[in-house]
């Protein structure tokens, strides 16, 4: 009997030592998943998670399109072919601040250290070149969205993942995109994310989105599938920030001494060579 | 012992990193290198945009380009029109010379009509030649002037619905391809006719943008412009003469260009 009991005690014993051992495990996993899921300061409350892939994809989109300031910092690489026929890859550091509706701007370093800097105050867009203290500007009103568009369109500038920075980038996104999957849940760098892959007329696009109540993009692939060689653009963002201290004079030139003033390329056509002199006649001011 | 066979490793590992820097210096320095052909690496092309769209494929023709098809054909259909007449005058010719020659014999005959047969063959290969070159110089500049356009299209057809209504509602406003610039070496700008539309915007003060083809530029005499420049500043505005021609600095999206431009006085 008191063996009996002796043993029926031991199993209680053990039972409750493996259920606390058990417990503990069970804490440890959680706790683990919240180191997981903490790294890139994603908020620890649960959300629901869209399940289709376009409206995850439409969440990131707005919930970009409706932050008011936001800083980050975006390394991309994409592929040159050369006239040898050769596949060269380049890459660049962007740093960009955006304050809507009027401000935005662009740090820009190539990776042969060649640095420019875009500006835009609600009124003037600049490009700035420090190494040859050299500058164009042109007048714009309107807000960033007009202001970016007349930039590639018109101006014929360079500013890749643009259509991340307008308001209307949901309707941009949906209305280019023809097909739309969800590839996988994956990490990146602990994050985890949803890995989505669009196509549009012209460029099939993967971007990564985290899981949680922030999903900014971590990642975009841009495959460049009508063109020779399929040449692709990618693109790493991260130190996001919704909450930024700007100021006015942050997006506003004023230029150094010594800068000269240059036309854009795309309006050098229309300047007739007295007229090239004219700030004025170019939009901008000196 | 230790420390002498110390010593030897650590020359022999010495000796591998000065092999392997030699080597890589090697491969930098004695295979060529440049892909551009001397004038660098080229930072541009369709990738370089970094656009969720493209102009590469895209099959809307504009003005120059079809003009440049036009003047083509013309090109093509002239040649292939004084070839054709070539070879009608030799044949005539040879007609002629059958004719006069009534007395020669059967076989003299069957040689010439031979060798006239042997002409039209030739004369019709050469068209042929002619033709197939002409066709690909066609196809060639339709492709590149296809590669350089910069205008609107309709938007693509999917399932998801058409767009909110907005001042701009197209999706091509970023599709440029970014001008082939040399990487170590500036780039003089040349400038092309442009056919495609400026944003649709009522509020875009642009009045005519052009397309601006850049091409590598000459080895550089003096900072990219293929002479020493003498350098005037008119009314604000520095410009480089190189004998006859004149260039002025301007901002182009793959950075600080030569362009020429008309003679400021």
């Amino acid at each position: 009997m008191i063996k009996t009991l002796q043993k029926g005690t031991r199993n209680v014993l053990c039972l409750a030592i493996l259920a606390t051992l058990a417990g503990c495990a069970e804490h440890q996993a959680v706790t683990q998943s919240d180191t997981l899921a903490s790294p890139a300061a994603v908020p620890q409350t649960t959300v629901q998670e869209p399940t289709e892939a376009k409206d995850l994809l439409l969440r990131m989109a707005n919930y970009l399109a409706k932050a008011q300031k936001f800083t980050v910092a975006m390394t991309d690489n994409y592929d040159t072919f050369q006239a040898s026929g050769q596949k060269i890859e380049f890459g660049e550091k962007r740093n960009i601040t955006v304050s809507r509706p009027n401000g935005l701007r662009v740090d820009l370093e190539e990776s042969n250290g060649e640095k420019h800097v875009f500006l835009y105050d609600g009124k003037d867009m600049t490009v700035f070149n420090p190494s040859q203290n050299v500058y164009a500007q042109a007048a714009k009103a309107g807000g960033i969205d007009e202001a970016v568009v007349y930039l590639l369109k018109d101006l014929h500038m360079r500013l890749p993942l643009a259509a991340l920075l307008l308001s209307r980038f949901p309707a941009e996104i949906e209305s280019r995109t023809q097909t739309l999957d969800y590839v996988e849940k994956t990490t990146i760098h602990g994050v985890p994310t949803h890995h989505l892959a669009g196509r549009t007329e012209t460029v099939d696009y993967q971007v990564w989105i985290p899981e949680g109540t922030q999903p900014l993009p971590l990642r975009i692939v841009l495959t460049y599938k009508n063109a020779e060689g399929q040449p692709q653009f990618s693109a790493q963002f991260s130190d996001w920030n919704l909450s930024p201290t700007v100021s006015a004079s942050e997006f506003s030139f004023t230029p150094p001494a010594g800068s000269r003033k240059i036309a854009f390329a795309a309006q050098v056509t229309n300047i007739a060579p007295t007229a090239i002199a004219t700030p004025e006649a170019i939009g901008g001011k000196q | 012992m230790n420390i002498k066979l110390n010593s030897i490793v650590t020359a022999m590992a010495a000796s591998f990193v000065i092999l392997a820097i030699s080597a890589d210096d090697a491969t930098a320095r004695g295979f060529g290198g440049g892909g551009g052909g001397g004038g660098g690496y080229s930072r541009g092309g369709a990738a370089a945009s970094g656009s969720f769209s493209s102009g590469v494929g895209r099959t809307a023709p504009s003005a120059s380009t079809a003009s440049s098809r036009s003047q083509a054909a013309q090109t093509a259909s002239t040649n292939r029109s004084a070839t054709a007449q070539t070879a009608s005058t030799n044949r005539a010719a040879t007609q002629q010379g059958m004719q006069s020659t009534s007395t020669a014999n059967q076989a003299q005959r069957q040689d010439s009509s031979a060798e006239n047969q042997q002409q039209r063959q030739a004369t019709s290969s050469q068209n042929q030649g002619q033709r197939q070159n002409y066709s690909n110089q066609n196809v060639q500049t339709r492709q590149q002037t296809a590669q350089q356009y910069h205008g609107s299209y309709p938007p693509p057809a999917g399932y998801y619905p058409p767009p909110p209504a907005g001042y701009y509602n197209n999706n091509s406003w970023d599709d440029g391809e970014v001008a082939a610039v040399a990487v170590g070496s500036a780039a003089i700008g040349a400038v092309a006719g442009y056919a495609a539309g400026q944003s649709n915007t009522s509020q875009s003060q642009s009045t005519a943008p052009a397309t601006t083809v850049v091409y590598t530029a000459p080895p550089p005499a003096s900072g990219g412009l293929p002479c020493n420049p003498n350098t005037s500043v008119v009314k604000g505005v520095t410009y480089y003469q190189c004998g006859t021609n004149w260039y002025t600095q301007a901002y182009g999206n793959g950075g600080v260009v030569y362009m020429p431009v008309p003679a400021p006085y």
